[in-house]
C-alpha cells in the first residue's frame, strides 16, 4: 500500500541545514497496524507527515497504492489528503470553537456528504465511541479522552484508509491511552491500515510491527 | 467543498471569536461612520464652492451687489445715477404663494375673479398653493441665472400694467399667450386691473439663485439650484425701492469699488458694496483650510480603521493559528481554506458598511440641524447627490480594504505549508 524509497529530509538552508529523514525504505501493507517509535528529534513525526501529505520530502519518492504521490503538486496533495489519509494528533486539534459534532463533521464537509448523511454518520460514530451525549458539548469542556475519542471519531468520519496517529495516548493518563489503543485497533480490524508514532513501550507492543528510528534512519523494523 | 459549507465556516469563525469580532464590528462601524461624516461635509464644501465658481464662471465675471443702507430719500436718484454709470439691477426677488380663492395670499381680503389655481387643479398639478417668484427686474437675471425656455419668448420688461409669466415645467396645457386679469397683488394700484400674460415654459430642471446669493451674503451657500419645475416666475415692470445692482463687466473691482464711492458721495447715499470675485476668493481660503482639515481627518480615520482591523485579524489569528492546519488535515483544499479566509475577512466588513450606511442615513437625516450651519439651505435633492458621494467614497474605502485582505490571506495560505499551522507557524 504504501512504498516509501530513499526519503530525505531536510529543514534549513545552507550551513543551518539539518536532515531529519536520512535514505528512508519503507513498504507497508494495507491492514497492518505499525508502530513508530524512537527518541525525540529522530524524525518519526516528520516521517507521519510526509505519510500525510502534510509535508513533502526533499528527495525520495513516495508510493501510495499505484499514486506517486511525491509527484503530486499542493492541489493533487490535498485531494490527496482529502480521499485517504486520518489524523489523530497527541493534543487531539480539536478546534475549540466547534462542538464535538461539528468537528467530527469536519472531513465530511470537505467532502461535499450531504446535510443529513453526515449528522446520521456523526451521531452514529460518537454513540460507538461512547461520547454521542458530548455531541453539541465543546471540546474545551470535556475531559482529554473524550477529546482523543472525539478526534478518533473524526478520523473514523472521514473513512479514509490509511489513519496516521501522532502520540495520540501522548496527553492520556495509561488506562484511557489503552482505550484509546483499542479503539486504533478496531479501526484496523475493520480494514483500516493505522501507523502510530509513540514513546510508550506498551502502545507499540499493541501493534503488529515496531519501526525504530534513530537520527532520521530506521534501525529496526520487526514484528511484534 | 460546496459554498454554503465555506460560509458556515465563516459562521463558525465569528460565533467562536464572537466578543472579538462585535468589538470588531463597532470599531469598523465608527471608523466607517467618521468616513462618511467626513465625506459628507468635504462634499458639501466642494458642492458650496462649485455652486459659487458656477455662478462666477458662468460667463458673470465682475459681478457684485450694492446695497442702500440709508437712502435720505435720495434712492432714485441713487438708482438713476447708477443706471446712467452703466450698473445693471437686477432687483431682489421674493416668494408669493398662490392660494385658494385668491391670487396671492398677502391680500387675502382682496377676493379675486382671477384664479390661476381653479386652472391649475383643473391640469391636476397643483393642491392648495404654489410659489410664484416675483422678479421685478430685467433680463439680466435670466442670463445671471442661466434660465432657459422650453416654450415661448424671453421677455422681461413687461408694460405699466403687464405681468409676464413663465410657467415651471410641470405646469401643463396652459396655452403660452393664455392672458388673465386681476388686481394689481401688491396693492399698489387697487383699481387698476393688471393683465397677467404666459409668456412662456421654463426648461426643465431649471434653477434659480438665492436670495443669498443675490445680495452676496453667502456666495458659497448651496441655495444655488433652487428648482422651479413647481414654481411660476412673474417678472414685474415696478422694482421695488431698493434695489440689488450687479457690477458691470469690463472694469476692475477697484475701478467699479472708485465709481461707487463717487455716486455715494454725490448723492449722500450710504451703501455697502462687495464684488463676489473677492468674496469668493476670500472664501474659497476658508474652504481650502476646512478641506485640509476634512482630508487629514479622513486620512487619518481611514489609517485607525485599516490598523485596527489588521491589529484584531492579527490578534485573533495568532490565538486560532492551527485552525487552518486542522482544516488541511482534514482533507480541506488550500482554495477552500482562501476563500473561507477571505469571506472571513471580506463579509464582516460589508456587514459593518452596510449597517453604517442605514445607520448614517437616518443619523444624518435626524441631525440635519446639527450640520445646517455648513449646509445652509441645502435642499434634500442636492443633499441626496451629497450622500451618494460619501457613501461612494465609503465604497472605495471598503472596496480598498477587501483587496487589500484578499491579497493578504492569499499570500499567507499560498506561502505556508499545511505542517507549518499545525506547528503554529502561522505568521
Amino acid at each position: 500500500m504504501i512504498d516509501l524509497k530513499d526519503i530525505c529530509m531536510d529543514y534549513g538552508m545552507g550551513e543551518a541545514k539539518t536532515r531529519v529523514l536520512d535514505h528512508i525504505e519503507l513498504h507497508i501493507e494495507q491492514g497492518e497496524i505499525t508502530a513508530i517509535m524512537g527518541p525525540s528529534g529522530s524524525g518519526k513525526t516528520t516521517l507521519l507527515n510526509i505519510l500525510g501529505a502534510m509535508d513533502v520530502p526533499t528527495e525520495g519518492t513516495y508510493q501510495f497504492k499505484d499514486c506517486e504521490v511525491s509527484q503530486y503538486g499542493s492541489k493533487q496533495l490535498n485531494e490527496f489528503r482529502k480521499n485517504n489519509i486520518a489524523f489523530v494528533f497527541q493534543k487531539f486539534e480539536l478546534i475549540q470553537g466547534y462542538t464535538v459534532r461539528e468537528n467530527v463533521e469536519l472531513p465530511m464537509r470537505a467532502k461535499n456528504i450531504n446535510k443529513k448523511k453526515r449528522k446520521e454518520k456523526a451521531d452514529e460514530i460518537l454513540e460507538q465511541l461512547g461520547i454521542g451525549h458530548l455531541k453539541r458539548k465543546f471540546p474545551g469542556h470535556i475531559s482529554g479522552g473524550e477529546q482523543q475519542r472525539c478526534a478518533i471519531a473524526r478520523a473514523m468520519a472521514s473513512d479514509n484508509d490509511l489513519i496516521l496517529a501522532d502520540e495520540p495516548t501522548g496527553s492520556l493518563d495509561q488506562a484511557t491511552g489503552q482505550d484509546i489503543m483499542k479503539l486504533l485497533k478496531a479501526m484496523n480490524q475493520k480494514g483500516k491500515t493505522v501507523l502510530v508514532v509513540t514513546h510508550d513501550e506498551h502502545i507499540a507492543n499493541m501493534t503488529d510491527r515496531i519501526i525504530r528510528l534513530e537520527d532520521g534512519r530506521i534501525v529496526s523494523d520487526e514484528r511484534v | 467543498m460546496k459554498g454554503k459549507n465555506h460560509i458556515f465556516y465563516v459562521y463558525l469563525n465569528c460565533r467562536t471569536n464572537l466578543l472579538k469580532r462585535f468589538i470588531n464590528f463597532l470599531l469598523l462601524c465608527t471608523s466607517f461612520l467618521l468616513i462618511i461624516i467626513a465625506g459628507f461635509f468635504y462634499f458639501i464644501v466642494n458642492e458650496r464652492e462649485c455652486a459659487a465658481n458656477r455662478i462666477i464662471v458662468g460667463g458673470n465675471h465682475n459681478l457684485g451687489t450694492v446695497r442702500i443702507l440709508n437712502t435720505e430719500d435720495k434712492g432714485i436718484e441713487f438708482m438713476e445715477e447708477m443706471k446712467k454709470k452703466g450698473f445693471s439691477s437686477i432687483g431682489q426677488r421674493y416668494f408669493m404663494e398662490l392660494g385658494m380663492d385668491n391670487f396671492a395670499k398677502e391680500l387675502s381680503a382682496q377676493q379675486s375673479e382671477f384664479n390661476i389655481k381653479k386652472i391649475l387643479i383643473k391640469n391636476g398639478h397643483i393642491t392648495d398653493n404654489t410659489t410664484i417668484i416675483c422678479v421685478p427686474i430685467f433680463g439680466e437675471f435670466l442670463q445671471l441665472c442661466n434660465i432657459t425656455l422650453r416654450e415661448g419668448l424671453l421677455e422681461t420688461n413687461p408694460k405699466e400694467n403687464e405681468r409676464y409669466l413663465y410657467l415651471g415645467s410641470d405646469f401643463h396645457d396652459i396655452p403660452v399667450g393664455t392672458v388673465y386679469y386681476n388686481k394689481d397683488y401688491r396693492g399698489f394700484s387697487n383699481d387698476k386691473n393688471i393683465k397677467y400674460i404666459v409668456k412662456g415654459y421654463l426648461a426643465e430642471g431649471s434653477k434659480i439663485l438665492s436670495d443669498e446669493i443675490l445680495t452676496s451674503r453667502d456666495l458659497f451657500n448651496l441655495h444655488y439650484g433652487e428648482i422651479l419645475d413647481d414654481k411660476i416666475i412673474m417678472f414685474d415692470a415696478h422694482p421695488i425701492a431698493y434695489d440689488t445692482y450687479f457690477l458691470t463687466n469690463g472694469k476692475s473691482s477697484d475701478e467699479v469699488n472708485a465709481i461707487l464711492d463717487e455716486i455715494s458721495q454725490e448723492t449722500g447715499v450710504e451703501i455697502e458694496k462687495s464684488s463676489w470675485l473677492e468674496v469668493l476668493k476670500e472664501q474659497k481660503e476658508e474652504n481650502r483650510m476646512l478641506i485640509k482639515n476634512i482630508s487629514y481627518f479622513l486620512v487619518v480615520t481611514i489609517f485607525i480603521c485599516i490598523s485596527v482591523l489588521l491589529c484584531n485579524t492579527l490578534a485573533e489569528k495568532m490565538n486560532n493559528g492551527n485552525i487552518i492546519g486542522i482544516w488541511y488535515a482534514n482533507g480541506f483544499s488550500q482554495k477552500d481554506i482562501l476563500l473561507i479566509e477571505v469571506l472571513d475577512s471580506i463579509l464582516p466588513i460589508l456587514f459593518s458598511a452596510i449597517t453604517t450606511i442605514v445607520i448614517s442615513y437616518f443619523v444624518l437625516q435626524n441631525q440635519y440641524n446639527l450640520f445646517v450651519e455648513y449646509i445652509g439651505k441645502q435642499r434634500t435633492s442636492d443633499l441626496t447627490g451629497i450622500y451618494s458621494k460619501s457613501y461612494l467614497l465609503l465604497a472605495i474605502v471598503v472596496l480598498i480594504l477587501c483587496l487589500m485582505l484578499t491579497w493578504v490571506k492569499a499570500v499567507q495560505v499560498r506561502n505556508r505549508k499545511p505542517m507549518d499551522y499545525i506547528r503554529g507557524e502561522t505568521l
